[in-house]
């Protein structure tokens, strides 16, 4: 599998400047932006370069139609879904310490006014991008990337357009009468178990995610 | 002993089906060419062989191992060159190389060996650094050529091998496929270049709607069509061409 892991790093290597570049100018667009964009400047950057590099990867495979020599090599396609899996996995957690970096670099420099990067911020970084990411793998992996970007689409749509949504589902979460000893307990918890608990749940997603795309990838037969 | 051994073999696209009943095997030092007009079911047949479209029915086997039950021991003995080659535009000669060899568990000594003897084959030794979108047809064709000879297989499933091969590039590779015959290795070889294949094959299968109309050696194939001296187009012509 190492060798299906460092390809997807190799295909990538010209978009890297794109992503370091990338990192510099939505750290400074967005701690320079009015409202509260300064806030989530580092899960914003983030989760955009995350996503990014997801899409890069599935358009590039469909681009080589690299699929048929892919499935000729003695590697199983569990091993095929896995690798993209931990190359994403292993590409957020470079990306994260990259732009915690920058935002270090840009704190001590007094260049932005931005503040130096929290757990808080690297779990929301994490497992906004993996959940986004276990959403549209398995798309792509039982339908390749020309039809999974339909579903890029609507992902982008609720992602961005349906924050109001979200607020009301949350909302009904909180005030719920189930849910209320469950989020009073955690309360009462520090932010590094609340944040390891998130983390717990990408990850819980991410396992069912790829198992899914297992599923599915199995079973495909390509033209 | 076969080394590719297909049974009763049903395959097909979502419910497409586009073969039916084909069975055929591929003996040690054998050049097997695999004829048909397009459409007949020919790259069906090899997609079917690699398990990129899985058989709804049949077996396939290299020696003991059934792709369906032991994919991973089957695919590590054949080797494979498509018909239109597949290559990351995103990687150089030498990543690709590099990859394959690392697919096939090769180690470095072998792969250098091999890597060297193949590029200077195919004159190729000063693009290793370069990436494929520089690369003519008949340049990428060799990259193919290359990954797929480049570890030890026992079977070859070679998809119409000359096309975008210069001639000199076309006669190694036909040098090439003869040495790998005499090492004892088992090859299937799609071709629509006829006269070619009958200088180069032991045996053909000729199929056509997914069927297979008629397998054996170039004397086998006269009589069974009733042709005297004629050649493989002739023979084609008589059994295939009629039905296109």
């Amino acid at each position: 599998m190492l060798n299906l892991i460092k390809k997807e790093f190799l295909v990538q290597r010209k978009y890297s400047l794109i992503f370091f570049g990338y990192s510099i100018f939505m750290l400074i667009v967005l701690s320079l932006s009015p409202g509260g964009a300064v806030e989530s400047v580092y899960a914003v950057a983030g989760v955009t370069i995350i996503y990014m590099f997801v899409q890069y990867s599935c358009a590039i495979e469909d681009k080589n139609n690299s699929e048929k020599i892919l499935n000729s090599l003695p590697v199983s396609r569990n091993k095929i879904v896995f690798s993209k899996f931990i190359s994403v996995i292993l590409f957020s957690v470079f990306i994260t310490v990259i732009i915690g970096l920058l935002g270090e670099l840009f704190t001590k420099l007094s260049f932005l006014y931005i503040k130096k990067i929290s757990i808080e911020e690297i779990i929301s970084i994490l497992t906004t991008a993996w959940i986004l990411a276990s959403v549209y793998l398995p798309i792509y992996f039982k339908f390749g990337d020309i039809k999974a970007k339909l579903f890029n689409i609507i992902i982008f749509f609720v992602f961005f357009s349906g924050s109001l949504l979200f607020n009301s589902i949350i909302k009904i979460f909180f005030q719920n009468s189930f849910t209320m000893p469950i989020i009073d307990s955690l309360s009462n918890q520090g932010p590094i178990i609340i944040g390891g608990i998130i983390l717990l749940i990408a990850i819980i997603i991410v396992t069912l995610s790829a198992a899914i795309s297992t599923k599915v990838y199995y079973n495909r037969e390509f033209n | 002993m076969n080394l590719l051994d297909i049974q009763n073999l049903y395959s097909g696209y979502d419910k497409v089906k586009v073969l039916n009943d084909i069975s055929f095997r591929v003996k040690p030092g054998e050049i097997l060419g695999l004829i048909g007009p397009n459409g007949a079911g020919k790259t069906t047949i090899i997609k079917s062989i690699l398990g990129i479209v899985p058989p709804s029915n049949g077996t396939i086997k290299i020696l003991q191992y059934d792709i369906k039950e032991n994919p991973l021991e089957f695919k590590r003995r054949v080797a494979y060159v498509p018909e239109v080659p597949l290559l990351y535009d995103e990687m150089t000669l030498l990543e690709h190389l590099e990859f394959t060899a690392m697919s096939h568990g090769l180690d470095k000594e072998n792969f250098e060996k091999r890597m060297k003897e193949l590029l200077k084959l195919f004159r190729l030794e000063d693009k290793l650094h370069y990436f494929p979108n520089s690369f003519s047809k008949g340049m990428k064709q060799k990259v193919m050529v290359i990954c797929a000879f480049l570890y030890d297989p026992i079977v070859y499933i070679i998809d119409e091998p000359f096309m975008g091969l210069d001639p000199r590039a076309t006669m190694d590779f036909i040098d090439l496929i003869k040495l790998k015959k005499e090492e004892g290795k088992g090859i299937l070889m799609s071709t629509h270049i006829l006269d070619t294949a009958e200088k180069v094959c032991d045996r053909f299968i000729l199929v056509n709607c997914g069927q297979i109309e008629a397998v054996g050696t170039m004397e086998e194939l006269r009589q069974y069509g009733n042709i005297k001296d004629g050649s493989l187009a002739d023979v084609y012509d008589k059994l295939v061409g009629d039905k296109e």
